[in-house]
């Protein structure tokens, strides 16, 4: 028998050390040295396993074979999801959330309502499960000291009326522990470093406990797995356990859903895991770590069950507390010791962690906000962390109060676990609002609203209160039969369904009506402003720039200062102004740059420019000093002032899509201003030429006017003059007018079907004069086979391409000596004209400009320009609308490379399909 | 969020929906009877969460352990 | 006294109404049809004044003109430029390259003197 002394001794002893572990985290953080690593953060995730995995599962393994591993199998798979959690992470971090209430309240426009709505859920469900703790420490108790019922309450107290039973006692003790060791002072990041190492050793702790045991029993009291299993097996009720044939797999899926929600939804693994991150790195040892730990904790989970099922084969026995049982009955008492305070620190571990967030909720979520509207004074900040302190110390006892009724009122009828499962049932309402709150923009707070009030309400229902019927306090016929008789309201069969066991029903109606209320009322109702612009945030939170340094440590970083101004400046302007500030100071890189007092200023005038001084102040103030105004605060009195009520991404979005823009209207304008000199240039160009006849016009006009007593010749070489330049400006203004009109399509077409031969023939006679007078020789040769050449084109402008080719060919020919050929045939479908001219030839360098506008044939620069230059390019234009071409093949002579002379000249092709005729 | 992240943990992700079948039925019912005095359900059970566990250390952690040598070792070039 | 002008233009037909009106009102008439051509001849022929068409090949009229006041032994010179060319940005141009005077064309002949008259005062 254990002296009740050794016991309480060994307790205070524990608790003691815990305590100081606890001191020494907290120390260590204030002198800026963490000790949290990715390590002791992973271990400290394992304050999922509670007294209800010490006790429980061996009690449901006896009863269910493996159904008890599914609640550590979810968790397993949940982390393996690695990027939900993470996601969960930057979101709280970026926008300073401090319990799940906050999260998400913070993601539905900063609800006040819906973090009450999800504080009460949270109280609520989570009462059974600190019951379940207590429960647990009681029966152990029980089991220590089976005689006594009262054995920690001391012999000379005992006989006072009033006196609470042990279990009482317990939770005063654990809340009095709870509330030194959590609430000894407020810090603006919720976070508690030394609770994180001392919960961390308490996980290691318990492991050792709880491997301890399992040896214990599989090796000393029996012969090891094999031995164990072979018993088992010549058992059949026993064997039949150990078959997948006795597994629900409804049920199964069902738990492991349910665990892999809690992993996430529990306040308290909120708390550790999002809450209390200080890197997020350190979910990289977690993700395998934790897991690794929940596969330790479970390996003699089914020996020691089966142990016990061999051991009082056939009789029933109380299975959850086994681990605690076998070593006393063989007279271990160290190991039933060590059992002992296994589950005690598991029980510790999760009321301390899970009331202070519960606490940190109610403070936080429930009780200032219903004070601020009672328009509370807060003017002293100090009066205020003294208030909070005191709110929270009473939640903590209000909820081990109401833990410890719990108990009382419906602990007796369920086994440990299934206490547990109802509490998982509530915070796994948390699911859809959060989680399809950080994946779904359009989920909004009406939705959630509908949803959590639902999936509680189901909850209620199925869950809890068929606990109360169970154990006797309220009539349990509504459990079976349903309320009034109404079979499809049965708490445990609703609608109709009876094939899944009492969690798994209540976790598909609850889920169901939670899930369908979110999704149908966010489709039907739309977000307000402020909605939209944290919906964003949460979604995209990967995406957009986020201001918060990846090391939360509440520490200055340049980096957040950086930025700042990246936000604010624009990042290729921050850049360049940081890195000329960077260069200043020697330094090479931005990265490099100290969060000092110059850096501070620096970053305070550069937004200053930008938002002003006031807001540029209070801005880098909230960051460097993370003082209480969050970045959505800051945020929103400058969208007031700037009346920018746009997300960042969005304005990232928008400014990509200028800058696209932008960049395709700095191309389309400079083809514009390339068009328009163009323009510029013919204008000017057709100025030019048209004035330049008209000073002689003008000139000699006046000259004869002016003098009446002017020598006859000069008057008839003038009036000459003034006749040619007259008509020189006429054929100009023809020909310009002309090329504009073909240019812009508006010329009247005349087509008909033609003989290409007796047009060439005709115009080639009406230059005759022309070809005389040069003296040139002309010569048309026509196709041998003396058929017509018939095309569809218009007369006159057919007529004007071979006038303009022929004439030039006249301009270039030699003097006297001029040759000109011109050579109609057919080929290919198309009637071919050649003009073939023994000039000098066209330099192969200009063979294309002379189609252009203006432009003639030989050296600008030197000779004088003969005619307009515009022929060329309406011939051009003719012969094109026709679907023909005009080019031109021509050579300026020389000697060949056998020595042959070769005649320089030119000739000029058009061609022009066939008429189909 | 850098692209290996990304990676990381999408392998991560990817390895979660693998075991969500692997623990699972229909899986979950081929695991019957006995290996020697071992059934099989509780061999398999442990030693595929052990392996998924080793293998999501891999993704995430894949520079830590004894398996990894550093260049240490190697011959000055 | 007889002043000198020398006229600068490519088109023959420019050139020779200038010239006839010109010697008409008792100046001495030298031609020039190029920019290069001009340059020489301001060299041998030392007008006082020369008429500078803008628009020729080779040289432009504002070439030579900065080629002319560039020598500072030509600082008496006067220069009047003539432009089928009516921009404004061309006559500043012309003005501040250091021409007296700019004229357009077509011109009125009794203009044209009147301003030659007058830059010659």
């Amino acid at each position: 028998m254990i002296a009740t002394w050794f016991v309480a001794l060994l307790t205070f002893l524990y608790l003691g050390l815990l305590f100081a572990v606890a001191r020494f985290g907290d120390r260590r953080a204030d002198a800026g040295r963490s000790v949290i690593t990715s390590t002791v953060y992973a271990l400290a995730i394992a304050v999922y396993c509670t007294s209800w995995t010490f006790y429980g599962s061996v009690g449901r393994a006896t009863t269910g074979g493996f159904s008890f591993l599914t609640i550590y199998l979810g968790p397993t798979i949940m982390f393996l999801f690695a990027a939900v959690i993470l996601k969960m992470i930057r979101v709280s971090k970026t926008l300073r959330l401090t319990s799940i209430a906050d999260f998400i309240a913070a993601r539905y426009g900063k609800s006040q309502l819906l973090a009450g709505l999800v504080t009460v859920i949270a109280v609520v469900g989570i009462i059974p499960y600190i019951a379940l703790q207590l429960k647990a420490i009681s029966f152990s108790l029980k089991i220590l000291f089976p005689d006594d019922a009262q054995a920690l309450i001391p012999d000379a107290l005992e006989s006072l009326a009033f006196m609470p039973d042990s279990t009482a006692v317990i939770a005063i003790i654990l809340a009095a522990f709870t509330i030194v060791f959590g609430t000894r002072h407020l810090d603006v990041t919720e976070r508690h470093e030394g609770m994180v190492l001392a919960i961390a050793f308490e996980s290691v702790f318990k492991l050792i406990a709880f491997l301890a045991v399992g040896a214990y029993v599989v090796w000393y009291l029996n012969d090891g797995f094999g031995d164990l299993f072979a018993r088992a097996e010549a058992i059949p009720a026993i064997a039949r356990l150990l078959e997948p044939e006795s597994i629900n797999f409804g049920n199964w899926f069902a738990l492991t859903l349910l665990s892999g929600l809690a992993i996430l939804m529990l306040p308290r693994q909120f708390q550790i895991t999002v809450v209390e991150n200080v890197d997020e790195t350190h979910m990289r040892r977690a993700v395998w770590m934790f897991p690794l730990y929940l596969l330790l904790i479970n390996i003699f989970v089914l020996p020691i069950a089966l142990a016990g099922l061999i051991q009082f084969n056939g009789q029933p026995f109380e299975a959850d507390t086994l681990v605690l049982t076998m070593p006393l009955a063989e007279g271990t008492n160290l190991m039933a010791m060590l059992a002992f305070l296994g589950g005690l620190s598991a029980a510790t571990g999760m009321v301390i962690v899970e009331t202070i967030a519960l606490a940190t909720m109610v403070s936080n979520d429930l009780v200032m906000p219903i004070l601020l509207h009672g328009r509370f004074d807060f003017t002293t900040r100090k009066d205020l962390s003294g208030m909070i302190m005191l709110i929270r110390r009473c939640t903590i006892v209000f909820l081990l109060f109401l833990g410890y009724l719990y108990f009382r009122f419906a602990g007796e009828a369920y086994a440990l676990v299934s206490i547990g499962l109802i509490s998982f049932l509530a915070v796994a309402q948390f699911a859809p609002s959060l989680l399809g709150g950080m994946y779904w923009k359009e989920g909004n707070r009406q939705g959630a609203l509908v949803g959590l009030l639902l999936g509680f309400a189901v909850w209620l229902y199925t869950a809890l209160l068929p606990s109360f019927g169970k154990s006797g306090w309220i009539a349990s016929d509504f459990i079976t039969q349903g309320p009034w008789g109404i079979h499809g309201l049965a708490a445990h069969g609703l609608f109709g369904l009876k094939t899944l066991d009492p969690i798994a029903h209540s976790l598909f109606w609850s889920l169901l009506f939670n899930l369908g209320g979110y999704v149908i009322v966010s489709i039907l109702t739309r977000q307000n402003a402020n909605e939209l612009a944290t919906a964003s945030q949460f979604v995209n939170i990967n995406s957009s720039a986020s201001l918060a340094p990846k090391i939360w440590r509440g520490t200055a970083s340049a980096d957040s200062l950086i930025e700042l101004l990246k936000r604010f400046l624009g990042p290729k302007q921050a850049q360049s102004r940081l890195q000329r500030y960077a260069k200043d100071r020697g330094i090479s890189k931005i990265g490099e740059l100290k969060a000092d007092a110059d850096f501070v200023m620096f970053a305070e005038t550069q937004l200053a420019g930008t938002i002003g001084s006031a807001s540029a102040h209070v801005m880098v103030s909230s960051v460097v000093q993370e003082e209480e105004l969050g970045f959505d605060e800051v945020l929103n009195i400058l969208d007031e002032a700037s009346q920018v009520r746009a997300h960042s991404r969005e304005l990232e979005r928008k400014s990509a899509e200028l800058e696209e823009a932008s960049r395709e209207l700095r191309a389309a304008n400079e083809k514009l201003m390339e068009v328009d000199r163009l323009k510029d240039d013919f204008m000017s160009t057709v100025t030019h030429e048209l004035r330049t006849p008209l000073t002689s016009i003008r000139a000699f006009s006046e000259m004869l006017h002016a003098d009446p007593e002017m020598a006859e010749e000069d008057r008839t070489r003038f009036l000459g003059i003034i006749v040619g330049e007259a008509e020189r400006l006429t054929r100009l203004i023809n020909q310009i007018l002309d090329f504009a009109k073909l240019e812009s399509g508006r010329v009247d077409w005349q087509v008909e079907q033609m003989d290409l031969r007796e047009l060439v023939d005709e115009t080639a006679e009406s230059l005759g004069q022309l070809f005389r007078t040069r003296g040139a020789d002309c010569v048309i040769t026509l196709p041998e086979d003396n058929l017509p050449v018939l095309v569809d084109v218009d007369r006159d402008r057919i007529k004007q391409v071979i006038i303009n080719l022929l004439s030039n060919a006249v301009k270039f020919v030699p003097e006297g000596n001029g040759r000109i050929t011109v050579h109609l045939s057919r080929a290919n479908g198309f009637a071919m004209v050649a003009v073939h001219d023994n000039g000098p030839g066209i330099p192969e360098a200009y063979q294309e400009i002379i189609f252009e506008r203006f432009r003639q044939g030989g050296n600008t620069m030197t000779d004088k320009p003969q005619g307009t230059g515009l022929g060329l390019p309406i011939s051009r234009e003719i012969i094109e609308h026709f679907n023909g071409r005009l080019w031109v093949e021509s050579t300026t002579g020389g000697t060949s490379a056998t020595g042959d002379v070769i005649e320089s000249g030119s000739t000029f092709f058009f061609t022009i399909p066939l008429s189909d005729a | 969020m850098p692209k290996a992240m990304q990676k990381t943990l999408l392998k991560l992700g990817i390895i979660g929906i693998g075991s969500l079948l692997l623990f699972n039925y229909p899986l979950l019912s081929l695991y019957r009877g006995t290996i020697g005095e071992w059934p099989v359900l509780y061999v398999f059970l442990f030693v595929l969460w052990l392996v998924v566990i080793l293998i999501a250390r891999r993704i995430a952690e894949p520079s830590t352990g004894v398996l990894y040598k550093p260049n240490a070792d190697r011959e000055a070039p | 006294m007889t002043h000198k002008i020398l006229i600068v233009d490519d088109e023959p037909n420019i050139v020779m109404s200038l010239e006839f009106l010109l010697k008409k009102e008792g100046f001495q008439i030298d031609t020039a049809g190029d920019g290069d051509a001009a340059i020489d001849k301001v060299r041998s022929f030392n007008p006082d004044l020369v008429l500078l068409d803008v628009m020729m090949p080779k040289k432009s009229g504002f070439e030579v003109c900065e080629i002319l006041r560039a020598d500072a032994s030509l600082a008496s010179l006067k220069i009047i430029m003539l432009t089928a060319k009516g921009r404004d940005t061309e006559q500043a141009k012309g003005l501040a390259l250091g021409a007296d005077a700019y004229m357009l064309k077509p011109f009125s002949t009794k203009d044209l003197v009147v301003k030659i008259r007058e830059v010659l005062a």
